[in-house]
């Protein structure tokens, strides 16, 4: 083979050897935009998976302090345990804003539960009705309801907040939940909480809700207009670095 | 602090941004800035130094073919100590067929190297205004279209073992 055949024989590769790594090179550097998409889709979630979601009785108690907008508390439990340390400290910051405390406990311990720790709750409230200067009785910010049934369950918690949200007609006031398991059955307080999906805590809030006594139901109604919202409020109210 | 970081700076972001902007640096500084050195000489020594036969005796030293090999020489160590680590750490996906494959251009490229530079020498340039032999030309132009074969190459290489790369990482995410 002669000189002249093998130059042009180089050519005639090289050229269609960079007319295919052309192409080549345009289709993989697609392929490497769709999986890059791909994969920030799959970190995104990778990282959602990840967020905590578990509060220890301190942190719960720091979180409810801390929590922005919160109207009110409902607790769905066996009883109404003491509020301690921390915990008394966030009822009583929450009484001086206005904060409602709603206890649906126990069908079979309402009554002796009248004359228990619910006292502790009013009179923490009394006093911040005194020190706050506050338009509000005791059992308006401490109510006591019982449940149709009795409650052999962990406690349930939703905090329901009130936030003004921009919409096209302005500044609308938007009420949203986020409720917590507790870790222990027949408790007032357990020691551990753990966020709600807002699915979960939406559905559970129904189920209660239905054939529930007519003042339970008109306690619940307010949460079957809400937004439930995940476990994500958490790192916004308690900073990630002192968290359990 | 023990704060997480969003989910576009995490680990894994980082690691797909580092990967992707070394592979690019080797094809920028390696191919594309040589590249660009040569062709500035041409022009240097066109209209600066007025020598003869400027565009021939810059492109007849096949420097672009030697840059394009030295491109996908630098990939395919790469792409061998990758597959090594994606056996290693993640044992999921095989560049073999890839690492051959460049291999494989890489001898090309440098067989062809050899051969053009031996041609280069033996050829001999006439004086000013005369006409230059066509085979002189044609070398030349064997030098430039597989110069620039080896460059677009060594890039889709580098962009295929990113995808591999990529791949990987999902795999490992699910």
């Amino acid at each position: 083979m002669n000189t002249t055949v093998l130059l042009q024989l180089l050519i005639a590769i090289g050229v269609v050897g960079s007319l295919v790594g052309i192409f080549y090179l345009v289709a993989e550097s697609r392929k490497v935009r769709v999986l890059r998409s791909h994969l920030s889709a799959q970190s995104s979630k990778k990282f959602s998976q990840s967020q905590p979601r578990f509060l220890t009785r301190d942190k719960w108690a720091e979180f409810e302090a801390n929590l922005p907008k919160l109207k009110q508390v409902i607790v769905v439990s066996d009883v109404v345990d003491e509020p301690a340390d921390g915990l008394r400290r966030a009822v009583m910051s929450n009484f001086a804003r206005g904060v409602r405390y709603s206890f649906l406990i126990s069908n079979s311990k309402a009554d002796q539960e009248l004359n228990g720790y619910i006292r502790i709750f009013r009179a923490i409230a009394t006093i911040a009705i005194r020190d706050f200067k506050l338009r509000k009785r005791p059992e308006e910010l401490a109510l006591i309801l019982a449940l149709p049934d009795d409650w052999n369950n962990p406690p349930f918690v939703f905090y329901r907040t009130e936030e003004e949200v921009p919409s096209p007609e302005g500044l609308k006031t938007q009420h949203r939940t986020i409720a917590f398991r507790g870790d222990k059955t027949n408790v007032g307080i357990a020691d551990r909480y753990e966020a709600l999906d807002p699915v979960v805590g939406d559905a559970l809030a129904t189920a209660l809700n239905s054939g529930a006594p007519k003042e339970v139901q008109e306690e619940l109604a307010s949460l079957q207009q809400d937004k439930f919202r995940g476990p994500e409020i958490l790192k916004n109210v308690i900073p990630l670095a002192s968290r359990n | 602090m023990n704060a997480k970081r969003p989910p576009n700076e995490d680990e894994d972001g980082l690691a797909q941004s580092s990967h992707a902007r070394k592979l690019w640096a080797w094809v920028i500084l390696q191919a594309l800035i040589p590249a660009f050195v040569v062709v500035l000489t041409w022009l240097a020594a066109a209209h600066l130094f007025n020598v003869d036969f400027a565009f021939q005796k810059t492109f007849i030293g096949a420097d672009l073919v030697l840059v394009g090999s030295l491109l996908l020489m630098t990939l395919i160590i790469d792409i061998w100590a990758e597959q090594r680590q994606l056996n290693a750490s993640k044992g999921m996906l095989s560049l073999d067929r890839l690492w051959i494959v460049s291999a494989g251009f890489t001898f090309l490229a440098v067989m062809c190297f050899g051969f053009l530079k031996v041609k280069a020498l033996q050829y001999d340039f006439p004086q000013r205004g005369a006409a230059v032999d066509p085979s002189i030309d044609m070398c030349i132009g064997a030098n430039i279209v597989f110069g620039l074969f080896a460059i677009i190459w060594g890039a889709a290489v580098a962009v295929f073992a990113h995808r591999k790369f990529l791949e990987a990482e999902l795999l490992r995410l699910q």
